[in-house]
């Protein structure tokens, strides 16, 4: 066998070479090189130990498997499937990214031996991309997420002015009955007001969080005309005081207003309007409906005036958080075909374009 | 999936400690110890004076007192139901000075205790560019002068006729503090910073400290080893920005209100038209402004999530719900199938030219897929379809996601130029250990697994046996129309006549060290022969 096997260099060189230089194989040996690729103790031979698959090479396939560089109407085909102000979650379908990541391995395979080669490898290299996926996100210090071609993914995506809005917000995701959240995989603004997130693994339980760096102070403000100015409270604190009312709750403990009417009082309307400017002395102070003032809200156990640090205990914005529970399971939707199963392949369709592309004469 | 009625979110595990303020055992300021001893039996009193200063920041802040700013500098974001604060890194900052250069009344013993309402000495003043009020508009300019530019002429210092300022008088201006020092100033509309400016009142809720567990912090070290910091909030809401149109720029200032005691919102007027304050610190922040706050907004997507129903079942995954109610049976079915399970129905132009409907979905679906059982290997996009039989549909899910992958690989050079080249690479070593491979199949009975000779004799009798018959066909064929190589080597003739010395070979093969060398000098001595 040995002997018969020519080489590409000999042509060029004479014969003198022939021995040498890389093999080309003729057209009787492909079975032969095929036998000797299918066995994978001799593909690991022919692979660096340490890297398998160079980082190059993986890694744009890991940023691939999280679909960077998608357009946007390959994720969402219609329109409709993300109305302004909505959220949607999905999973990642592993099929479609391994056809992605195989159109990107097609490139160059020319001969049936790149064919080989590549059927003989694919399982490598979808193995070191999906083991590279967790290394995209900077982890800031954390270890990585172990990721392996059988791990799942799941996300959401927001399409919302949250987006734009709250530029640090933030997210945690739950499995079902994992106290531990999901590692993060990509977290992403994709235009102004759409946010793509994924997660490994399938969550049941997400949270949505405004973002919480640091205590800050304020109070809603939600208009519902340009005239309407109020900046409310829809939830007091407890002060740990005796007395009863609001401020007899343990310190710092959030007591919700129902249709908030605890309107921060605002300086009267100055020159070209409101001024947004709250007067805090009156607010700690005023112990009447009337006045609106803290102490009244908060009940007989409040001091008037509050101290300063009473005050800013009931000024802390606390940031908000939604929850979201999934209740349905993957399995509860019917399936048209099982989805793991190749449908039969498509003859009549191959042999009608072999026709028109070889049958029909210029 | 559902969602649930939102809650306040709070890092689990953390406490934050407040308390009114921090005041130093001091205040900052000039201080003359008197100490005076009568004795009875004498006529004169003896008297001795000591004077000493106590330092603080007055009319410059050093950047690194400050910890950060809220909302942060140069962002944009929907800010307008937050006050605007200043956090130091030093818990007594705000009241190491007073606002009205008195020192505070306290006990002695070094308690540190204060009134219960402390003035701090600064305050954050927010401006935004619809600021307008009695001819002063937008949001002052920090200048660069100098600490006499903000005492007037009346004090000793040179601020210009017109303008107000803070009421400090030259003599009380702290050791190593100059006219001449540079400091930032802004100047604004009186009016307008009357109506902006807290009142005196309003003054001490405005600053705090509080203690905060160092460790939670990102970066524990820039926070004081005993947790504690001190902070300066605004006393007003950014403007908020047109939601769709322009955001709008919010400048907020910490200013050095000493000496303006009288002057704030709500006390005496001020005749001049505008007034210089000693800026501290600026930044600015862009408020995008939306239709609605993060509540409203979380509630506007609960609700849109409760419309996703269909047949009973809450869905919220991604795809479109069919129209109709469910059919059980026919295209209808067959039609609601596929759009629960992620497809979209899109008009497809064969090969062929003929019109038909496929069914494509995108990576995103809505119901949890099994992997393949190995990666696909496909030749071209048209052997990713997939036909249903049923239905006479294709799906060209997969052949569209072969197709976008291939144009990505070849969008980006790197990957594919590393393809290429691992590829060629590995061809090569395939080369070489199919080679090896080879042999040591051939040699399977003469080598051991290490590659190392099993029987050295038997080795050589087969080395012969192949120079004695396979080479010497190689080297000069049996068939005398042929050349062979000895016959390439320029000698043609007669070798083949004379025969090969087997003696000779035996002993070269045998006997050698250096069998290779060997051979061939005997090979060219036979042809000069």
């Amino acid at each position: 066998m040995i002997q018969r096997a020519t080489c590409s260099n000999g042509c060029n060189n004479g014969n003198g070479t022939r021995a040498m230089a890389s093999w080309q194989p003729t057209k009787n040996h492909l079975p032969g090189l095929k036998r000797f690729l299918s066995e994978p103790e001799h593909i690991r031979g022919l692979l660096n130990e340490d890297q398998p698959v160079p980082d190059d090479i993986a890694g744009w396939l890991a940023r691939l498997r999280l679909l960077y560089g998608v357009p946007f109407n390959y994720l969402v085909p219609d329109e409709k499937m993300l109305p302004q102000e909505s959220i949607r979650f999905f999973s990642l379908d592993p099929n479609w990214l391994e056809a992605l990541l195989d159109g990107a391995l097609s490139i160059g395979r020319n001969t049936s031996k790149d064919a080989a080669h590549d059927e003989a490898v694919k399982e490598i290299v979808h193995e070191a991309a999906a083991r590279a996926v967790g290394e995209i996100r900077p982890r800031f210090g954390q270890e990585p997420p172990a990721t392996d071609s059988s791990t799942v993914y799941s996300g959401f995506l927001l399409r919302s002015a949250v987006v734009s809005g709250w530029p640090g917000l933030e997210v945690e995701a739950y499995a079902a009955n994992s106290p531990e959240s999901l590692p993060i995989c990509r977290f992403e603004r994709l235009s102004r007001d759409v946010m793509l997130c994924i997660f490994s693994g399938l969550f049941e339980k997400l949270y949505l969080h405004e973002p919480s760096e640091g205590i800050q102070f304020g109070a809603l403000y939600e208009p519902t005309n340009p005239a309407d100015t109020r900046y409310q409270m829809d939830q007091l604190r407890g002060l740990g005081v005796p007395g009863g009312g609001i401020a007899s709750k343990p310190a710092g403990e959030p007591v919700a207003q129902k249709n908030p009417t605890v309107t921060v009082p605002l300086r009267a309307t100055q020159g070209n309007g409101n001024m947004r400017v709250i007067e805090a002395a009156k607010f700690a102070e005023g112990t009447t409906k009337a006045s609106g003032g803290l102490p009244y809200f908060l009940g007989p156990g409040a001091p008037s005036p509050l101290t300063i640090s009473q005050f800013s205990v009931e000024m802390v914005k606390s940031p908000q958080r939604q929850e979201f529970v999934d209740t349905t399971t993957a399995a509860g939707v019917p399936t048209l075909h099982p989805p793991n199963r190749k449908l039969p392949s498509v003859k009549r369709a191959r042999a009608k374009n072999q026709r028109d592309l070889f049958g029909k004469g210029d | 999936m559902v969602a649930k009625k939102r809650t306040a979110g709070t890092a689990s595990g953390s406490t934050v400690e407040f308390i009114d303020g921090w005041p130093p055992p001091l205040e900052a300021g000039n201080y003359k110890i008197q100490v005076d001893q009568k004795v009875s039996v004498a006529t004169e009193s003896l008297s001795s004076e000591f004077k000493f200063s106590v330092g603080a920041p007055r009319f410059t802040l050093d950047p690194a007192l400050i910890h950060s700013f809220f909302p942060p500098a140069a962002h944009q974001a929907n800010f307008s139901e937050y006050l605007p604060q200043v956090i130091f890194t030093r818990k007594t900052l705000p009241w190491e000075r007073t606002i009205d250069g008195s020192a505070l009344t306290r006990p002695l013993d070094g308690s540190g205790a204060g009134p219960p309402l402390m003035p701090p000495w600064m305050g954050v003043l927010l401006f935004d560019e619809e600021d307008s009020l009695n001819g002063a508009s937008g949001i002052p300019k920090v200048e660069s002068k100098t600490v006499g530019d903000l005492i007037s002429r009346a004090h000793g210092g040179s601020r210009p006729k017109g303008v107000f300022g803070p009421e400090i008088e030259v003599e009380n201006l702290e050791a190593g503090q100059h006219l001449t020092d540079q400091c930032m100033i802004i100047e604004v509309g009186s009016e307008l910073f009357q109506s902006i400016a807290p009142s005196l009142d309003d003054l001490p809720y405005l600053a705090h400290s509080r203690k905060v567990d160092p460790a939670l912090k990102t970066s524990p070290g820039t926070i004081n080893d005993d947790g504690w910091v001190s902070v300066v909030i605004g006393n007003r809401f950014p403007r908020p920005g047109k939601p769709g149109g322009k955001a709008a720029k919010n400048t907020a200032f910490l200013v050095s209100l000493e000496g303006f005691s009288e002057y704030l919102n709500g006390g005496k007027p001020i005749t001049e038209k505008t007034t210089y304050l000693a800026c501290l610190a600026s930044w600015t922040f862009n408020d995008i402004g939306t239709n609605a706050s993060f509540d409203q907004l979380m509630t506007g997507l609960r609700k849109e999530l409760e419309t996703q129903e269909y047949d009973g079942k809450l869905s919220g995954r991604l795809g479109l719900l069919p129209t109709q109610p469910p059919a059980t049976t026919g295209p209808e079915h067959a039609v609601q199938q596929g759009l629960l399970q992620g497809f979209t129905a899109i008009n497809h132009v064969t090969r062929q030219g003929e019109k038909t409907v496929s069914w494509n979905r995108g990576p995103l679906v809505p119901l949890q897929l099994a992997p393949p059982d190995q990666p696909p290997l496909y030749n071209s996009s048209d052997g990713a379809l997939r036909y249903d039989p049923a239905s006479g549909l294709f799906d060209v899910s997969y052949a569209a996601a072969w197709q976008l992958g291939r144009l990505l690989g070849l969008n980006n050079k790197k990957f594919s130029t590393a393809l290429l080249n691992w590829r060629r690479a590995t061809h090569q070593s395939t080369a070489a250990a199919l080679t090896r491979h080879l042999c040591h199949r051939q040699l399977s009975g003469l080598l051991d697994s290490d590659g190392d000779i099993l029987d050295e004799q038997y080795l050589k009798n087969g080395l012969l046996g192949f120079l004695a018959t396979r080479m010497l066909e190689t080297l000069a064929p049996a068939d005398a129309s042929k050349p062979g190589v000895l016959g390439k080597l320029g000698d043609p003739s007669g070798v083949r006549e004379r025969g090969l010395d087997d003696d000779r070979l035996r002993d070269i093969v045998e006997g050698s060290d250096d069998p290779a060398r060997d051979l061939l000098e005997w090979l060219q001595q036979r042809k000069r022969d």
